[in-house]
């Protein structure tokens, strides 16, 4: 009974979201622009919600209270500096003036972005190709997610390469038929219901144990948390915690769904009230999500070894299975609205910058938007393959995505303020970083630690060292456009 | 500190000047704008976390205080924003002069950018 419950509240969850892609999809001009970023049309609800969805993901709420169960609330520190801070300022340095450029010039991704300024349909191809290289691995992590939540929450009656699959079909269904503007407002109504449901959880959680309080001095009294409540441990140091705030803040930024969403905003107006209601959206899901993991590390009723994850097993013990069921449903639709949104994207960095420049210069636009819905399919379909095989941790994979997208943000922001950046410059840079990092993650004898900072730090900092240092040596190529961002910059842009 | 209104005013005077008179430096936002802002960041995000509370383990209504101390520097952080919003908005980005390639001979937007990248190796 309470397994087809279950079952029965993911499949109308899904249903409610594919009516809500059919009837984007008969608003839609059949053309890529719209596909992608639903025109340039978006208003704050939309925009705010958008973007908070598609970066909550399976890392916000399973892995997420995980680290909290096992660690200490410190997370919380480290997830409010890196989205609720780092981001929200990116949001301004890379996001708006990437809005202004891309109203002006048209750009629908920043490897086109980049590759127009300097000149480069190759500089253009490695942004795209470093970004699908990276992009996969995060794709695949939510399949793998979704498979295991699944699993769970049947109690193995959808075994993980169903529960899997069944969720990749999905997605194709609906990103295909959907586009941006389809995903932007499930994405609304998936981010708004998460809120509400983290909060009506922890609520309901903190009454059955006694409230805040209570909770929090049972954390003190049990041996294996006491040292929780303060601040710090042998996990928690400050390089760690600023080495992963500073990497997963500028990934994040770098991450195609989410930087493509900084072209989509209708107006500058847009673009200000999201990024003043930020913080307060990421510290308003933060603290309930990881407080909850924490809390439960002093409950002798929930016991969590590392193994799956801790926030069904806390909804299980204290709130009604028809709630549990909601709030994994719940969770479920943020790793598939972060999930299309990656596919979305990694179809339209792989049409427009590496099919269109490299195999079809003369695609017309009706035909891109339909190639486009065919690279989702096989993105999808490739990463769902992947999955079944999936070797590591969520987490590792997740933090090895973040910061490698967190590579090619120093370049790109060099080559944004800086004029005299050359091809040849950015190009060192973003190669230098990549290979820096990517030798860290798969070389044993490349260590992933340099005095407590990470090697996807110490690669950020190789990578604006190459970028500045190169660009000083070298003179601009002859067919770089170097005043592209520097001059006229806003001046035809409305509210 | 009030530039945000006028910058409209300014922009329509600054169009049509000649482009790139000022190598591209914004006319309505000085260097010190820039500056004062980027401090603001930087305190922002560094102070996100109390470091000066490390070890700390007081805690007042149910939550250790330097968790109190993040939740309300974000509720500031918003306020922090939302002056800058409405006050800074364009520093450092927006600058005078006509669009880059408006004039020139530009690809047209969207298009693959030149192919000659190959010839200058």
């Amino acid at each position: 009974m309470s397994v087809t419950l279950q079952i029965g509240i993911i499949v109308g969850y899904l249903v409610l979201a594919l009516l809500v892609g059919l009837y984007a999809y008969r608003l839609t001009d059949r053309t890529a622009e719209d596909f992608y970023l639903a025109s340039r049309t978006f208003g704050t609800v939309v925009l705010l919600f958008t973007t908070f969805a598609t970066l909550l993901s399976a890392f916000t709420f399973f892995a997420g209270p995980n680290v909290a169960y096992l660690n200490g609330p410190e997370w919380i520190l480290v997830m409010g500096v890196m989205d609720g801070i780092i981001f929200a300022i990116l949001w301004y340095v890379i996001g708006y003036k990437q809005w202004l450029l891309g109203r002006q010039y048209g750009y629908v991704t920043v490897g086109e972005m980049l590759g127009d300024r300097f000149g480069s349909r190759r500089l253009r191809g490695l942004v795209a190709g470093v970004s699908l290289l990276w992009l996969f691995p995060y794709v695949m992590l939510q399949q793998v997610g979704a498979g295991t939540a699944l699993e769970a929450l049947t109690e193995g009656a959808i075994s993980y390469g169903v529960g899997a699959g069944l969720i990749t079909l999905f997605m194709i269904a609906y990103v295909v038929l959907a586009g941006m503007r389809g995903i932007a407002w499930t994405d609304t109504l998936q981010g708004a219901f998460m809120l509400v449901m983290t909060w009506v959880a922890l609520l309901w959680v903190l009454a059955a144990i006694g409230g805040p309080s209570a909770a929090t001095a049972t954390l003190r009294e049990t041996a294996a948390t006491a040292e929780f409540l303060s601040l710090g441990s042998n996990y928690y140091t400050p390089q760690w915690m600023l080495s992963t705030a500073i990497t997963i803040g500028f990934g994040v930024a770098m991450f195609p769904q989410v930087n493509q969403r900084f072209f989509a905003a209708g107006s500058k107006t847009v673009l200000k009230r999201s990024f003043v209601l930020w913080p307060i959206l990421c510290v308003l899901l933060f603290v309930p999500a990881f407080m909850l993991g924490t809390w439960a590390a002093g409950l002798e009723a929930v016991e969590f070894t590392g193994d799956g994850n801790v926030l069904p097993l806390i909804l299980a013990e204290y709130t009604p299975t028809w709630f549990a069921a909601l709030v994994i449903a719940g969770a479920m639709a943020a790793m598939m609205s972060s999930s299309d949104s990656m596919l979305l994207s990694g179809s339209s960095y792989f049409t427009r910058d590496l099919y269109r420049p490299f195999i079809d210069a003369d695609v017309s636009s009706r035909r891109e938007d339909l190639i486009a819905r065919i690279g989702v399919v096989g993105f999808a379909i490739t990463a769902f393959v992947a999955s079944l095989y999936n070797p590591a941790t969520l987490f590792e994979i997740g933090d090895a995505a973040f910061s490698g997208f967190a590579q090619l943000a120093l370049p790109v922001m060099v080559a944004l303020y800086w004029r005299r950046t050359t091809h040849t410059g950015i190009t060192a840079g973003i190669v230098g970083s990549q290979v820096f990092y990517l030798s860290s993650v798969f070389l044993w004898f490349v260590p992933g630690s340099y005095a407590g900072w990470t090697a996807g730090i110490v690669g950020m900092l190789l990578g604006l060292a190459l970028t500045v240092g190169v660009s000083l040596v070298t003179s601009p190529a002859a067919d770089e456009r170097q005043a592209r961002y520097f001059e006229g910059v806003g001046v035809e842009s409305g509210d | 500190m009030d530039q945000g209104h006028d910058e409209g005013q300014d922009r329509n005077r600054d169009r049509g000047e000649r482009p790139g008179a000022d190598r591209g430096r914004n006319r309505n936002w000085s260097r010190t704008d820039v500056l004062r802002w980027t401090v603001a960041a930087v305190v922002l995000v560094v102070l996100a976390i109390p470091w000066f509370l490390w070890g700390n383990d007081t805690v007042v209504a149910g939550l250790p205080i330097w968790l109190w101390w993040h939740i309300g520097w974000m509720g500031l952080a918003a306020i922090g924003f939302w002056v800058f919003a409405t006050r800074a908005w364009g520093v450092g980005i927006e600058t005078s002069g006509t669009p880059a390639g408006t004039g020139e001979s530009a690809t047209n937007p969207g298009e693959p950018a030149a192919d000659t990248d190959g010839d200058r190796r």
